[in-house]
């Protein structure tokens, strides 16, 4: 059983990589906040009672799975606005500024920092990119097996599929990833 | 940027050093999320310490620990048990009493 502390102590560690990984499937800033947000409160309600060496696989599926949530939700939400906005009369005032939907290509979800070097900067920029650009179930693999570190084992139960297929996702992921950041002149070497 | 190496290795460098130097807008909205959470943990029953071990040893309103109050409250149950079953055998006579209405007292019950 873990208490307050230790749970306060993990959901510290995992917070911010929580909410880029969020950031990098969802591309947007505020619903990664609330998807993070969610997937703690789930955490603490349904398994806070829980040994904290349980925390990391648990919270990585709930990461997941409320990421994925979200992304039904909003095509829910898309097939409403698209089926009605075809219906509703054009006014001039309502057309879209194209300046709304303008994104800094370069740096999507985070400010470049003055502090970091201009080459790590750029780096970050273009892996960042490159993992925006790839399929959700090779990004989440992707990210699981080579950020969070876990094994094959552990990724597919947190992604709900065979091992087999995390292996395939990852190898697809990292060829993907390889070609995008060929055309920055960046090569990728896997280690595996 | 040319002929740049990225091994996985770096990749997990890279991505460490973006959590890091979130801005602080973010890091605060984070951390707010985070106490709003561990609003909604799952309490922990009063009779398990905070490693899960049974608590026994704790102490009544009065001072006197629980362990003593659960022995002196078993040792009154066994004397209470004890003692009915005493009463209960020794003023038992039923027996009897269906054997006197039954004309099937045995011979010795006649003899003095």
């Amino acid at each position: 059983m873990s208490s307050r502390e230790q749970l306060s102590d993990f959901l510290a560690s995992v917070e911010r990589r929580a909410f880029k990984q969020a950031a990098y499937a969802v591309r947007d800033d505020h619903a990664a906040l609330d998807i993070v947000q969610d997937s703690m409160i789930k955490l603490a309600e349904k398994y806070g009672d829980k040994a904290a060496a349980e925390f990391p696989m648990l919270f990585q599926r709930i990461l997941q799975n409320t990421i994925r949530d979200h992304y039904r939700r909003l095509k829910v939400r898309t097939l409403w606005t698209t089926l009605f906005s075809s219906l509703a009369p054009r006014h001039e005032e309502q057309e879209q500024d194209p300046l709304d939907t303008l994104q800094d290509k370069t740096n999507p979800s985070q400010p470049l920092q003055p502090d970091a070097s201009l080459e790590q900067a750029q780096l970050l920029a273009a892996l960042e990119e490159a993992l925006i650009a790839l399929p959700t179930r090779q990004r989440e693999a992707f990210l699981l097996r080579y950020w969070e570190d876990l094994n094959t084992a552990e990724t597919a139960s947190v992604m709900g599929c065979s091992e087999g297929s995390v292996k395939q996702h990852c190898s697809r992921a990292t060829h993907a990833l390889a070609e995008r950041l060929k055309r920055k002149g960046i090569s990728l070497q896997n280690e595996e | 940027m040319k002929n740049k190496h990225l091994t996985n290795d770096s990749i997990r460098k890279l991505l460490d050093h973006a959590t890091v130097h979130l801005d602080t807008t973010t890091a605060s909205h984070l951390r707010s999320a985070r106490n709003r959470a561990l609003a909604y943990q799952a309490p922990r029953p009063a009779w398990l310490d905070r490693h899960g071990i049974l608590v026994l040893a704790t102490r009544s309103r009065h001072g006197i620990p629980f362990w003593a109050l659960s022995i002196l409250l078993a040792a009154g149950l066994l004397l209470g048990t004890a003692t009915y079953w005493q009463h209960a055998t020794e003023h038992d006579h039923s027996d009897i009493d269906i054997a006197i209405l039954t004309d099937d007292l045995p011979v010795d019950a006649y003899i003095d």
